[in-house]
């Protein structure tokens, strides 16, 4: 329906919120295009949330544009509210109709002929796997199952974008990765554009097609999961997104000279540098003459987690997956980076802004 | 307010069209949508209706305010003349001795009914606590039909050819009745104290070297300070405000004499100025009150040394704690019951005052019916606002609410007279203006249970349905309002009883031959015809003792 401009779900442009003295959000833009997801992932409280709150209209945002399609609904002189914005969303308490039936709840946002109804909300119920407790209350169900009625409830009237407010973090962590799985099958089955915010950086590694990082209700960096893992623009995003290890080092060009020795950089740089690297980057080989010794041993079964200090003091971090015999702590090691790993300018040992 | 709603409405609708979901982005200026609000700022509709609610609560005091200025000159002549220094030494005496008196009774009976090993004392202590339930008047009445002229007493002593006894009118009865219907205020505040008290802070005084009795006076007492205050000025609050037991037992305090005063009619300004000065007094001890509720906060102690306490033997002392509780459950419960069974006997169960008693009854019924449905609508935009935009507008309107309920109900009762002779003589003695007085005294009940349950209710509920395409209006009626119906309930019933026993509003502002219930048993009362005052009497105990459970039971609830 929509051939020039139209192929983003939504767009908004330098979105601010202030609440009072405190400005939650920061000259924001965001853009997703149809089919795909996207998360918000930050600290509590960096103003992720509120983000969410004016794309639906429940907020009124101070500057900026939101667009749904093609459709202005936001901005200056314009402020549509949110039941004409055709949006779902999924709230993080889920906020299902205590008095109603899970059908009930579900047929909330439809209305048409009866008969269309009762077969779209069998239709919803079923696609996440309700069909059979459509007429028991909320307060009857499972934590996992509240949250598939708030989803069904929210893709019944067939809304182009649905926005999901940390959907797993009222789950326990047993349920939350499977429930995670099913979510994202509902949520292509049904082909919707989806916007979610999260703190749980592996939640959206895991779901999104892309990540935005919100960091002080200022978005930091955009970028997919996999490049925004083993590229992350800074050392505050590269800590947020899991475990990092960080070295001083001397750029030249597309190497680096560190305590390491010399190792190839994803990108350019010259001069006073900090390179950083996952734990899983690090390779370690038992030797009894290494210039490193195990402290720390964490087992998780998958995969472990072994803390290692270098004769300079340095304490690094390695990820093994599997069980490598020999290393236990104690033993000395030598250590080695085969990848290409990130480098960030410093000046005194401080990161450049 | 509801047409203004329903404007809202309108526009929110004609925004809301569904069809076509998206417009060609080619042409730059997109037709805009109508301007709509932040949905964080308040809604017109509202803001309004709760400011109109908010100023219907201050009309009476506005308007004693209004008059007192107006009579300008008199002013000083009343307010300085002899019989108005006796009035106001009579309602200060009546007010400090019957405090007093139900101070010392509600405190020994507490002590004894939680800290002692009274036997039986959980049937005492329910047992002590009943007489709340009676509203003075009942109180007065049972007393003066037991007492008074022509009364029980004397129809049984007549027999020994004794025709008269000594008056019970006057300040002694007056005295009597208040202090035997208040005590269970204090009584109740101070148990709550006492549970809550750490026992071992006694007993580290007892270990100290002190006496139970020197422990109980140097740690206990000053523990329980607040709790006592609390009840005192309930009581002291409840006494300078009561219109039943003092007209009835023709004391002349503060209300009577406004009441005498105004049905004398020929110096009505007389009425305002005394009312406004009750007003000051109230205000004074409502002001002491909200003060002291501030600190007792912080004086709580805490749960944690749950352990239980172990009761002070009473030794000798046994038997006369067993006669103080019987008597004062004979004078408070048992008189008040006896006689009116007496009553009903001698002529209250005949069949022309059966008859009567059932349309008094559906007077009531009707007049607190409506009332309570009114104050209920009338509280929830005060409500919405207050929970869901709390901003410093809707704290001072729910201030505005409550003032009014803290008034002598006289007092709102004769300030609307006079708004009502002077402005709308159209509804004077009708029963739009008893249904207002009803709304402005007792609206504070309906709004406590709405907030609460409002509170409960989480705003994303209302964010989700606004999300699937409902408009705000329909959001209220589809999702609000439903789950408000707990507390909708609630509310309704608390005020229906509430206005059930309410009397000087009903007798001033009643329609003329409107008897209810209330006044039914003042009327009798004062005539002497106690027999017909039996039915409705024994109704209203029925109808105070649940509103009375109600209360209780939410308050469980909240704790």
């Amino acid at each position: 329906m929509n051939t020039c401009a139209a192929s983003h779900a939504i767009t908004a442009q330098n979105l601010s919120k202030a609440y009072g003295p405190i400005r939650a959000v920061r000259n924001i833009d965001l853009a997703v295009e149809y089919g795909r997801f996207l998360a918000l992932l930050g600290p509590s409280g960096c103003g992720k949330t509120t983000v969410l709150r004016m794309l639906a209209g429940l907020e009124r945002p101070d500057t900026g544009v939101v667009r749904i399609g093609d459709r202005l609904v936001s901005d200056a002189q314009v402020f549509a509210p949110p039941e004409s914005r055709r949006i779902g969303m999924v709230f993080q308490d889920y906020a299902l109709f205590p008095h109603m039936t899970v059908q009930e709840n579900t047929a909330f946002g439809l209305n048409g002929d009866a008969r269309r109804e009762r077969e779209r909300i069998h239709d919803v119920l079923s696609l996440v796997g309700l069909e059979g407790v459509k007429d028991r209350m909320p307060h009857e169900l499972s934590g996992g199952q509240q949250q598939r009625v708030a989803l069904a409830r929210a893709l019944a009237p067939k809304p182009d974008l649905i926005l999901l407010d940390e959907p797993f973090s009222n789950l326990d962590a047993a349920l939350r990765g499977r429930v995670r799985q099913d979510i994202r099958h509902i949520l292509r089955t049904a082909g919707v554009t989806a916007i979610f915010v999260t703190h749980d950086q592996e939640e959206a590694l895991s779901l999104a097609d892309e990540i935005a990082v919100m960091i002080d209700g200022q978005m930091i960096q955009t970028d997919r999961p996999e490049r925004l893992y083993r590229r992350p623009g800074s050392h505050q995003v590269a800590t947020f997104l899991g475990d990092a290890n960080f070295l001083p080092g001397q750029a030249a060009g597309d190497v680096v000279e560190c305590e390491l020795g010399r190792l190839p950089i994803l990108e350019p740089l010259e001069g006073e540098v900090e390179i950083m690297f996952r734990p899983e980057d690090l390779l370690l080989k038992a030797d009894d003459q290494g210039p490193g010794e195990i402290i720390e041993r964490t087992y998780f079964g998958h995969d472990q987690m072994l803390i290692i200090r270098m004769d300079s003091a340095t304490i690094l971090k390695s990820r093994l997956v599997g069980c490598c015999q020999g290393l236990h702590p104690g033993q000395r090691v030598q250590v080695r980076i085969d990848t290409p790993i990130m480098a960030y300018p410093t000046r005194y040992g401080c990161p450049v802004v | 307010m509801f047409i203004s709603c329903s404007a809202v409405d309108m526009g929110t609708r004609s925004a809301t069209t569904r069809s076509a979901p998206v417009q060609a982005f080619a042409s730059p200026p997109p037709p805009a949508p109508r301007r709509f609000r932040d949905p964080g700022q308040v809604p017109l509709w509202l803001r309004l209706s709760a400011l109109f609610v908010a100023l219907l609560c201050l009309l009476p005091v506005l308007y004693l305010v209004l008059r007192g200025a107006e009579i300008g000159s008199d002013l000083w002549s009343i307010l300085f003349r002899g019989r108005t220094a006796r009035i106001f030494l009579n309602s200060v005496l009546l007010t400090l001795t019957v405090t007093a008196s139900a101070t010392a009774i509600g405190v020994l009976l507490a002590w004894l009914t939680v800290r002692t090993d009274l036997p039986h004392r959980r049937f005492w202590s329910i047992l002590t606590c009943l007489p709340i339930v009676l509203p003075s008047y009942v109180g007065a009445f049972a007393l003066i039909a037991t007492l008074g002229p022509n009364g029980a007493l004397q129809h049984l002593l007549s027999v020994w050819g004794v025709t008269q006894l000594p008056s019970i009118y006057g300040f002694f009865g007056a005295w009597l009745a208040l202090t035997l219907f208040t005590y269970p205020y204090v009584q109740l505040s101070v148990r709550a104290g006492l549970r809550g008290l750490d026992p071992s802070m006694e007993e580290a005084a007892r270990s100290l070297g002190r006496s139970n009795l020197s422990a109980f006076r140097r740690v206990t007492l000053p523990h329980l300070q607040p709790a006592i205050v609390a009840g005192a000025l309930l009581v002291a609050l409840y006494t300078l405000s009561d219109f039943g037991a003092v007209s009835l037992l023709q004391f002349d305090a503060f209300t009577r004499a406004i009441y005498v005063h105004y049905t004398g009619a020929l110096d009505r300004s007389a009425a305002a100025i005394l009312a406004l000065l009750l007003v000051v007094l109230t205000l004074g001890i409502l002001t002491m009150e909200y003060r002291l509720r501030g600190r007792s906060r912080y004086y709580r102690v805490s749960a944690g040394a749950a352990r239980r306490q172990q009761p002070m033997p009473l030794g000798v002392w046994k038997v006369p704690a067993l006669m103080f509780c019987g008597l004062l459950v004979f004078l408070a419960l048992g008189i008040p019951l006896l006689v009116t069974g007496y009553w009903l006997i001698q002529d209250g169960a005949s069949v022309n005052v059966l008859r009567e008693t059932v349309t008094i009854t559906l007077n009531s019924v009707a007049a607190a019916g409506l009332a309570s449905a009114a104050c209920v609508l009338a509280a929830l935009p005060i409500v919405v606002y207050a929970v869901r935009f709390p901003d410093r507008h809707s704290r001072w309107m729910e201030r505005c609410v409550y003032i009014a309920h803290g008034l002598p109900g006289i007092v709102v009762a004769l300030a609307l007279v006079f708004f009502g002779i002077r402005f709308v003589p159209a509804l004077y003695q009708t029963w739009a203006m008893l249904i207002l007085a009803y709304v402005i005294l007792f609206i504070p009940l309906a709004l406590g249970n709405l907030r609460a349950t409002l509170m409960q209710i989480s705003p994303r509920i209302e964010e989700a349905s606004r999300m699937l395409g409902k408009s705000a209006r329909s959001t209220l009626s589809q999702i609000t309002v439903p789950l408000l119906r707990p507390g909708l309930l609630a509310g309704l019933a608390l005020v229906f009883l509430t206005c059930m026993k309410e009397l000087p509003a009903t007798l001033i502002l009643g329609p003329t031959g409107f008897p209810t219930l209330a006044t039914r048993i003042w009327s009798a009362t004062e005539e002497a015809y106690f027999a017909r005052a039996a039915a409705p009497a024994l109704i209203l105990v029925a109808v105070s003792a649940i509103s009375m459970w109600i209360i209780l039971r939410q308050e469980e609830r909240v704790s």
